[in-house]
């Protein structure tokens, strides 16, 4: 039998207005255990569709590499150092081994620089891959998602075959150079991939009509002074029109010797920030032929054989390396007092700025609606950031 | 995109091979130096312990074998623990008679606890 509702239970407009009355300000979590922001999170208030403050809310992922680093060797930090991000472990193994490189002053072997570049190069290629691929997932378009997916596991498959790992090389450039030589047939696969991926990237442009330029031309603008101000780096101040790029203003390893260009735009938003890294994945494909074509003979590490820990021993003396990472700019600085270990590394990822003070930045006066595009516009990793 | 293009792209894709393949009547053949579960040839082994010092996470221990080995192997060989193990190789970069070595079997999830611990054992019939 049912009950027939009198008027005053009925829950009308006016009920919920006494209960709510007139607020449309409330707080809006964004991770750290969403699906769409990956180990992070962001605390937001909204009001209505607005984000009125954005505050980030970081530490989920830390785990103290700093500290780990400072009770092993070097060449234990190598293993260590694939860890600080996921998704580009190579080009971190190359920042960790230039600074321990510097500071024991080690002349590397010239195919050991070579294959260097060749790896970080490759890494870059598949940390675009990944950020299309969750780009799209962000704006709502799963097949961009699964296909940058498959396509980036062509590149891990050369990584299984030189590194012997997919994801994690386990310190693959190493302090002295290289732990593994390009097995044979290597060059040949590596061509065959990259013809893969101008495959993918031909695709991407195809796609890029649909659904990501309605969904981030004029998204997330960043004025160049506020990105300077707010200690922007990589492809991000390239999209607001600063020609910067650490292979070219500080060239690192052979970098100085191949020819590739800075991609730039103007714009500053979020459409910009994806045009320059489709950009930058030809630049790398440009480098990475350059260097197949110019890779000479020789050894791969210096020392050869890796040296016990207990005999170990690093110069006294500080350095400080920058790198150009598919994020930004990546940095070491690390001192030793002579001994085995290093006395103190600093760790400088670009996702730290990219994570905090800009995306906060960007994330002010947006629409809800717009988070996840301007979030992983900016390419962002949290394991980098946390560390 | 057009719709020539969308009609263009769908047959391609409806006659190209999948990425993937058909797990586990099919497998993506891994390479020979793949960093997987590892192999030791005891009677090579020297007990020179550098596998157990270069570990970075203290995984590999040095431990004496069962009392009924202990006439033919006196000495200390390297056990491994790969609960703590990250795959990374070192300690066989470092082995200088190369008697530890990473194969390419990498099916080591197990329900049992004691299979993650790899006690150095002598070849055949135990």
């Amino acid at each position: 039998m049912t009950k027939q509702m009198n008027e005053k239970e009925l829950i009308t407009i006016e009920h919920i207005e006494q209960i709510i009355p007139g607020d449309t300000d409330y707080n809006f979590y964004f991770g750290p255990a969403h699906s769409g922001s990956g180990n992070f999170g962001v605390k937001l208030r909204i009001d209505g569709e607005k984000v009125t403050s954005a505050r980030a809310d970081p530490g989920y992922l830390h785990r103290g590499f700093e500290k780990l680093m400072e009770y092993r060797i070097p060449m234990q930090n190598a293993v260590l150092s694939d860890r600080v991000c996921v998704l580009e472990a190579l080009n971190w193994n190359l920042v960790h081994a230039e600074a321990v490189d510097e500071l024991t002053g080690v002349e590397i072997p010239q195919r050991a620089r070579y294959i260097r570049v060749l790896m970080a190069e490759m890494s870059r290629l598949q940390s675009h891959l990944i950020w299309y691929g969750v780009m799209s997932l962000a704006l709502g378009f799963d097949t961009g998602f699964k296909m940058a997916f498959g396509y980036r596991d062509y590149i891990l498959d050369i990584f299984e075959l030189i590194t012997g790992g997919r994801v994690y090389p386990a310190g693959y450039i190493c302090p002295g150079g290289v732990r593994r030589d390009l097995p044979d047939g290597s060059e040949d696969k590596i061509k065959r991939v990259l013809d893969q991926t101008e495959e993918m990237m031909q695709k991407m442009k195809d796609f890029d009509n649909i659904v990501f330029s309605r969904r981030t031309k004029g998204v997330g603008t960043l004025r160049t002074e506020d990105a300077i101000r707010l200690g922007a780096t990589g492809p991000v101040l390239r999209a607001c029109g600063v020609e910067t790029d650490v292979r070219k203003d500080d060239p690192y390893e052979i970098y100085d010797e191949l020819d590739f260009d800075i991609p730039v735009r103007e714009e500053g938003d979020a459409y910009a920030r994806c045009l320059i890294r489709g950009r930058e994945m030809e630049e790398s494909i440009k480098i990475i032929k350059q260097v197949l074509d110019r890779i000479p003979q020789g050894n791969i590490r210096e020392p050869a054989k890796i040296t016990p820990p207990s005999r170990v021993k690093i110069p006294e003396g500080e350095v400080y390396v920058r790198n150009e990472l598919a994020r930004g700019e990546g940095c070491a600085y690390m001192r030793s007092v002579g001994g085995g270990e290093p006395y103190r590394v600093k760790l400088r990822g670009p996702d730290f700025l990219h994570m905090i003070p800009v995306l906060e930045h960007l994330l002010k006066g947006s629409q809800i609606a717009d988070i996840p595009a301007i979030y992983w516009s900016l390419n962002i990793c949290p394991a980098d950031m946390d560390r | 995109m057009s719709m020539v293009k969308t009609i263009e792209v769908l047959f391609e894709t409806l006659f190209s091979k999948p990425m993937t393949v058909k797990f586990p009547y099919e497998a993506i053949e891994i390479p020979e130096d793949y960093r997987g579960e590892h192999e030791l040839d005891i009677d090579k082994c020297v007990s020179c312990g550098l596998c157990a010092e270069i570990c970075p996470n203290r995984a590999v221990e040095m431990v004496e074998l069962p009392e009924e080995y202990k006439e033919k192997y006196p000495k200390t060989y390297p056990r491994l623990d790969l609960r703590k193990c990250c795959f990374c190789g070192l300690c066989q970069d470092i082995c200088p008679r190369k008697c530890l070595k990473l194969t390419k079997n990498v099916f080591l999830a197990t329900p049992d606890p004691s299979a993650v611990i790899k006690n150095p054992m002598p070849k055949g019939p135990q």
